[in-house]
């Protein structure tokens, strides 16, 4: 007999929502299971890395397509699961439960988006409210963000974060003196992990984004160096072909979300790192529009009545 | 004039004589307390009475637009618009294609800030030059924003003030004439000069709230276009379901717009126009409630708000022991 998280897996992936009481349920079982783990979690090989999914759902079943299906393949979620996107309950609760049910094989770290603030002005908010009527399933879920990991090392020798490097860390063991168990700060070494970008530029520069920093391929190759890494895989940044490596395959953008907001006509990618760490990357297409779900009768908003 | 017209005062007038002793506009609102108090100014009331003023002025009134009147006011604003728009030929994106945002926004945004000042003495005849300075900042921001490569209600906003301070003044006359030109011709064609911006520097939307809010980049178009079609019931609320659009009011050109750049369900990428087609019975409730909308997503969120050059011409008359107390917190963090 299935258990009552098998089953509500299976409903997650039908994009279906579970109660609110299952998310509170959900939500406490995922805190127990990521508070043990490291700031930067070890991952073995092989593993799928993948960048931002900002509640794309639909194209996130086209990533499972390509990837294959969790458990039989060991999945690295590398942040920005919610915001933008129709589907970021859906998409954020099914990680979730799957980080519940095989938590050696999935392994999820902090994006920018998980953030209390940042959920406020870019939708993940304003869909709870919608689709639970409250903003407890909001409220609950951001309980978790502050648990998630800031970064993964697969094997010793690919170190993954959303964003990038920041000027107050020169070694990975730097980052595990951080107490992650916080909403991102607005800055400092843990905001930069989240928020920073590669740039062709030397040294470090000021971010446009108003967080974080950018830093050219000099600090990229010394940092890789210092901390015996072959590469850096990070998301964070639209790449028209799913993926862009830069500064002599030292860095690598992961992206996957395919034709990002609607609009973006982009295709996506995951990175497939096989036991002897060789890089293969699997680009995907957007969903068709059948499969999606038929649209929901909702009310318009208060102003309205 | 309808009704609702005739119960609407006028705007109050700013003599261009006085402009020069005003403060020049800043960024005042830097708290949640100074939004609040912000919609407790002279200024924000001021706006408030202009769009109503807008809004009545096209009720009935639809697209393309032949202007019975010419007015040189309204002729010289479309002028100054062109030549932003001419100024997307002479600078070309740079061959970034990875980029969203492309760095040639910059130059553009670089070529606005050196010749605003030479833009606004061409517009404005001489006796309006002393108020050069208290409208520049409004024009300024009215594009995007030129670090961050992104645009939104909040720059569109800033246009719309623009509008404002020139109507305080009286380069621009409150009447209903004038007015209607201003939302047909003036703000249509800025809308489009915003698109172009939009397509050809792939501009970010400013912190919109992603499908659940009413438009990636815009909101004005919406409130005048359902001003337009507001007394009549031909055309139903639903009709924007079924395209086709005729171009002939703003909503339906916002919403032909979106159709034209995004890939996907309606319902899923357009939510809320979604359910306003499929729940909202009457274009009289659509328009009152973009406006309650309007004031509550916009004007009252501070991450919008905070980049708005206020004060001088739109008044900040706030008591200055309830100003500037509190602490800045972090301006505009925004991202992928």
């Amino acid at each position: 007999m299935p258990s009552d998280l098998d089953r509500q897996i299976e409903q997650l992936m039908r994009c279906e929502p579970i109660s609110e009481e299952e998310v509170k349920r959900l939500c406490i079982k995922a805190r127990e299971i990521l508070v043990e783990e490291a700031n930067v979690q070890a991952v073995d090989s092989p593993v799928t890395i993948c960048g931002d999914i900002h509640g794309q759902f639909w194209d996130m079943m086209e990533l499972f397509k390509v990837g294959g299906a969790c458990p039989d393949t060991n999945y690295l979620f590398m942040g920005d699961f919610v915001d933008r996107g129709f589907y970021s309950v859906e998409t954020f609760l099914l990680l979730l439960a799957l980080k519940v049910r095989y938590p050696e094989r999935m392994t999820l770290i902090r994006g920018n988006h998980e953030s209390r603030q940042i959920t406020q002005v870019y939708g993940f908010y304003d869909e709870c409210q919608r689709k639970y009527g409250s903003s407890n399933v909001w409220r609950w879920c951001c309980e978790v963000f502050d648990y998630l990991a800031l970064g993964a090392v697969v094997d010793g020798r690919v170190f993954c974060v959303h964003g990038g490097l920041s000027p107050n860390l020169q070694g990975i063991d730097q980052i595990r003196a951080i107490d992650r168990k916080q909403e991102v700060p607005h800055d400092g070494p843990m905001c930069d992990l989240l928020w920073s970008d590669p740039d062709e530029i030397t040294g470090w520069g000021l971010s446009p984004r108003g967080a974080g920093f950018l830093f050219g391929a000099d600090i990229a190759k010394a940092f890789a160096h210092h901390n015996a890494i072959d590469l850096v895989a990070r998301a964070h940044q639209l790449a028209m072909e799913g993926f862009k490596l830069m500064f002599d395959q030292t860095i690598v953008t992961v992206w996957s979300a395919p034709n990002y907001c609607y609009r973006c006509g982009n295709v996506a990618a995951v990175l497939e790192l096989d036991e002897h760490l060789m890089q293969e990357y699997k680009v995907f297409q957007h969903a068709p529009a059948d499969v999606r779900s038929i649209p929901a009768k909702r009310p318009p908003a208060d102003y309205f009545l | 004039m309808t009704s609702e017209q005739e119960a609407l005062v006028s705007l109050r007038l700013v003599p261009f004589r006085s402009v020069a002793t005003l403060p020049v506009p800043n960024q005042k609102i830097k708290t949640e307390e100074d939004v609040h108090l912000w919609r407790s100014t002279r200024g924000y009331a001021d706006y408030g009475l202009f769009l109503r003023r807008l809004n009545e002025a096209v009720v009935g009134r639809y697209l393309p637009w032949s202007s019975p009147h010419s007015f040189p006011t309204i002729q010289s604003t479309l002028r100054l618009l062109d030549t932003l728009d001419g100024w997307i030929d002479e600078i070309p994106p740079l061959p970034t294609p990875q980029r969203f945002g492309n760095l040639a926004f910059r130059t553009w945004g670089k070529r606005l800030e050196d010749e605003c000042q030479s833009l606004l003495s061409a517009l404005l005849p001489s006796q309006f030059h002393p108020a050069i300075s208290h409208v520049s900042p409004y024009l300024l921001t009215s594009f995007g924003s030129f670090t961050r490569m992104d645009y939104g209600t909040g720059h569109e906003t800033s246009f719309a003030l623009f509008l404002l301070c020139l109507t305080l003044i009286r380069f621009l006359e409150p009447e209903p004439d004038l007015e209607r030109e201003i939302v047909l011709t003036v703000f249509v064609r800025y809308m489009r000069l915003c698109w172009r911006l939009q397509d050809v520097y792939k501009l970010e939307p400013a912190g919109s709230h992603g499908v659940w809010g009413l438009d990636d980049y815009s909101f004005l178009g919406y409130i005048f276009g359902s001003a337009q079609l507001r007394d009549q019931s031909e055309i139903p609320v639903s009709a924007v379901l079924q395209p086709p659009l005729p171009p002939t009011n703003l909503y339906f050109l916002c919403i032909s717009r979106i159709r034209e750049v995004k890939y996907g369900p309606f319902h899923e990428h357009s939510s809320q126009l979604y359910s306003i087609a499929m729940g909202v019975k009457h274009w009289h409730k659509v328009n009152t409630g973009l406006f309650k909308m309007y004031e509550a997503e916009v004007l009252g969120k501070r991450v919008v708000v905070q980049h708005i050059p206020l004060g001088g011409v739109l008044e900040w008359d706030v008591p200055e022991s309830r100003s500037g107390s509190t602490v800045v917190t972090q301006a505009g963090v925004r991202g992928l």
